[in-house]
């Protein structure tokens, strides 16, 4: 079988079949990355972007029984508290892949409640 | 809430004046008012290295020091010695020796590896890995990175890579 390239001119010779192999590969990002001009989700800025902080439970295995988010409510600049009861992450959502095959269940929710 | 107080800073050589909450450390201001990305925050207590900059010709990590402790020092970022071509053949080995992969840790590895070779232009493998000790890499491994250091000390003394 002849392979003829669509474009030949701009091929390089790492474009043939297995060119790879045992090759240094150039990487055309490395000097941006090396004079810090990458660009890294956390460098990125979005209009109107919002933060997001995680608090977790101090103790391991233990049992939430309520959560009081009132006052953090209060604070200027707080958007949303969202706790375990806010989102319905069901277990279903786990199992999410249609006709295959089911995984096994896990055997704990998927997130605390 | 504290009130902002005014600072005037050199950064990169070029003045600098802001207010910054007094709490802001040096590495948020830099990347979150000055937009000097380059500057990374991996571990946001001076353990990982990848927020290291130059105060004053001292390294320091900028997680740990104040926006507010800058006030008329000479701060010099990842972009100010790439743009200066200071570090340029330090770079090339970089790429020379693929010393990076996701390139997160490589402006503090740099900036690191900077001063060590004005402090001791004829270091040794040992000493190189000692002084870069701080900076922690989660991809490559250190291997190519301590390579190309040695390879640049080698290149300055007037020595073959």
């Amino acid at each position: 079988m002849t392979v003829v390239s669509a474009n030949p001119e701009i091929l390089s010779v790492l474009d043939r079949p297995n060119s790879y192999i045992g090759k240094t590969v150039p990487r055309p990002n490395l000097e941006r990355l090396m004079q810090g001009r990458g660009l890294y989700v956390s460098d990125m800025e979005l209009p109107r972007m919002a933060h997001v902080a995680f608090l977790r439970s101090p103790h391991a295995h233990a049992r939430i029984r309520g959560i009081d988010a009132a006052a953090a409510k209060q604070l200027p600049g707080v958007i949303a508290i969202v706790t375990g009861k806010g989102i319905s992450i069901t277990d279903k959502r786990l199992h999410g892949l249609g006709g295959y095959h089911h995984p096994p269940k896990a055997p704990h929710q998927p997130h605390a409640k | 809430m504290t009130a902002r107080i005014q600072i005037s800073l050199d950064v990169n050589g070029e003045r600098v004046d802001a207010h910054v909450l007094p709490r802001l450390n040096l590495a948020d201001f830099l990347r979150e008012q000055l937009q000097l990305t380059g500057t990374h925050v991996g571990c946001e207590h001076g353990v990982c290295g990848a927020c290291t900059v130059r105060v004053n010709g001292e390294i320091v990590r900028s997680c740990l020091m104040l926006a507010v402790q800058t006030q008329g020092a000479s701060v010099e970022t990842i972009e100010g010695l790439s743009d200066s071509g200071e570090i340029v053949d330090l770079q090339a080995a970089f790429r020379d020796r693929n010393a990076l992969q996701c390139g997160f840790c490589t402006p503090g590895m740099l900036i690191a590896a900077q001063d060590l070779l004005k402090q001791t232009p004829d270091p040794d493998r040992e000493r190189i890995r000692e002084h870069l000790s701080g900076n922690y890499c989660r991809c490559t491994g250190y291997q190519a990175i301590i390579d190309a250091v040695e390879t640049t000390a080698r290149v300055r003394m007037g020595r073959k890579p």
